[in-house]
């Protein structure tokens, strides 16, 4: 037996030995980070517990562990809230309008850029395109109502000028989408095409000058290197993106759709803020959260896998 | 810059510009259209087609402003959560990607703990609901403990530190400097850049900091500015008639009030500038 056990038992000490030593070498690393995984667990890891108030009669009074089940009530009478099939509709078109267009909008910008010669002009205009992403959305809103006002707004101001009839563009249902899309691609595509630009750097010069050899103009070479040569990051970005599709952008819709006035303009994340913190409704609040999550991973699953079949290298 | 064989201005290279020059205009009117609706006078304002320079300049929005005094606690405020907060993302970001740059028994398992954070979100509700058990809600602490972490950033940080050449750190290790002398007294000053540019990242979300205060804040007297910014625009969208008109013209007021809310980025831009595309290209092809 004796001879059977020292085997055994030699690693686990030597294991146990090995571990404190490793404790006390690395003691100081372990005392600097215990702070952040403290946090990462309180703040972002507690709150998923929460989740199960979708499934739960949460009361504010109550430890929620003492409330009562009630299965799936809240999503049967989410469904059933007409402002929430309203709200995942206009999620669903202002993500596509904005994928159609906002998404090509900084590769295409990012193509050009590559395109201009004088490097201070072109150092000079990317400064000037990445501006607007640091500025928030309700300053853009603000000077949107501005320059869009039907009163003394400059873009009216050139309509009346020219004949034609003042637009109440901020307030008009059939301006709202084409404002959301153009306002997003104003403010964000400067800023998104960093990537493509540090991509398109990274391709060998030499495929160019073969190129030009063969007689590849401008165009055919920006079709055929440049733009292959990017699709992957293309492709990356846009199983991003679609994981993303029902996320349009809490703080824009607030700002320049003002859902709180105009209740056809809710998107799911203001639905979920206006009846979960407005008006108290948690467990409803709470099931619209988690039926956009698991949206959300259905779609980037399908997404990685259609890539992959294309023979693109896909994300997961 | 691959394109310089064969340099020959043609045709597409005016049109180029044009595009660009254009682009610029477009990116920069709105605000410049701002800065001159605050400057002038409300006849001025009715007379012009198109505002490109103000004929005279009249300070009375910002008077205005000013002497109703309402915008100056959420600026103090943002101010607050601006400095503190950004002090405190950047203590824990450094040490976080320093400490996870080195290899130790859990330290694997605690990038995961942190990555996974990139994907996989709570929501509002029951982040609300966590953060009023911990006595969050209503307090500025709130905003900083919300921000405090950019998982992005700090994979930013953690991919600088993980190319750090150990040599140095090594001489300091035999010259008796214990962990948290060297990261304050070696680390930290040989990553003045990175950390200026992630610095600069944090300032300017600090200073945008608009749902937090929606969510997470009841006192009117800790809002932060973009929420009194938005009170202002929403306001005014329903009834045009504003009790400012008498004195000033909105328009004017809304513009002093939307470039107090802004000044501060533009005036951090051209340092940013210099550093986030270095530190946005590090964190997104290593991470």
């Amino acid at each position: 037996m004796g001879s059977v056990e020292q085997p055994v038992s030699m690693p686990m000490q030597a294991e146990r030995r090995f571990r404190r030593r490793e404790w006390s070498r690395n003691r100081t690393y372990y005392y600097l980070i215990i702070p952040v995984v403290i946090y990462f667990i309180l703040i972002r890891y507690m709150p998923l517990y929460f989740l199960q108030v979708a499934f739960r009669e949460f009361r504010v009074t109550r430890p929620i562990s003492q409330t009562d089940w009630v299965g799936f009530r809240h999503f049967t009478d989410l469904f059933r809230t007409p402002m929430f099939g309203n709200a995942l509709w206009n999620t669903i078109r202002i993500s596509f309008a904005k994928l159609l267009f906002g998404f090509p909008a900084p590769i295409i910008l990012a193509l050009l850029l590559n395109e201009i010669r004088s490097s201070g002009f072109k150092r000079f205009t990317q400064s000037v395109l990445y501006l607007p992403h640091f500025i928030s959305w309700v300053v853009i809103a603000g000077i949107m109502y501005n320059l869009l006002s039907p009163d003394l707004g400059i873009i009216n101001n050139v309509i009346r000028s020219m004949g034609g009839e003042a637009v109440y563009f901020m307030g008009e249902d059939r301006w709202y989408v084409p404002l959301l899309v153009s306002s997003s691609i104003w403010k964000e595509s400067g800023w998104g095409t960093i990537i493509y630009l540090a991509t398109i750097s990274r391709i060998d010069p030499d495929l160019y000058e073969s190129a030009m050899l063969d007689g590849a103009n401008r165009f055919q070479r920006m079709i055929r290197i440049t733009l292959p040569l990017i699709s992957d990051v293309i492709v990356v970005l846009l199983i991003l993106r679609l994981g993303n599709v029902l996320t349009v952008g809490f703080e824009q819709i607030m700002a320049i759709g003002n859902p709180g006035s105009l209740p056809g303009r809710h998107v799911l994340d203001t639905f979920t803020y206006a009846v979960g913190l407005r008006n108290g409704r948690y467990g409803i609040a709470t099931a619209a959260g988690l039926f956009k999550s698991l949206v959300a991973g259905l779609m980037i699953y399908t997404s990685d896998r259609f890539a992959k079949s294309l023979g693109q290298r896909g994300l997961i | 810059m691959t394109n310089v064989v064969g340099s020959r201005r043609g045709a597409f290279d005016y049109l180029l510009i044009a595009f660009f020059v254009l682009a610029c205009v477009v990116m920069v009117y709105p605000f410049w259209h701002t800065i001159v609706t605050s400057l002038i006078t409300f006849t001025e304002y009715a007379e012009s087609l198109i505002l490109l320079w103000p004929r005279s300049i009249d300070l009375s929005g910002y008077q205005f402003v000013i002497e109703q005094g309402s915008i100056l606690r959420p600026l103090q405020v943002t101010i607050f959560i601006a400095i503190v907060g950004t002090a405190c993302s950047l203590l824990a970001t450094t040490i976080a990607g320093y400490v996870l740059s080195k290899r130790f028994r859990f330290s694997a398992l605690i990038v995961n703990l942190i990555l996974i954070t990139m994907f996989v979100h709570p929501g509002l509700i029951p982040t609300y609901i966590n953060y009023r058990n911990l006595g969050l809600l209503n307090t500025l602490a709130v905003y900083i403990v919300n921000g405090l972490i950019i998982p992005f950033y700090f994979v930013i940080m953690r991919t600088y530190y993980l190319s750090f050449p150990t040599d140095i750190e090594d001489a300091a290790e035999i010259d008796g400097c214990s962990v948290v002398q060297r990261i304050f007294l070696v680390v930290i000053p040989l990553s003045k850049a990175i950390l200026a540019a992630i610095g600069l990242f944090f300032a300017v979300q600090y200073w945008n900091t608009f749902s937090p205060s929606l969510f997470f804040i009841r006192d009117q007297d800790k809002k932060t500015i973009q929420e009194y910014l938005f009170r202002i625009i929403s306001r005014a969208v329903g009834d045009d008639a504003e009790e400012t008109a008498a004195v000033v013209f909105p328009e004017s007021v809304k513009a002093a009030n939307i470039l107090i809310a802004t000044v501060p980025i533009v005036l951090v831009y051209p340092f940013l500038q210099k550093h986030f595309v270095k530190g946005v290209m590090l964190g997104a092809l290593k991470g």
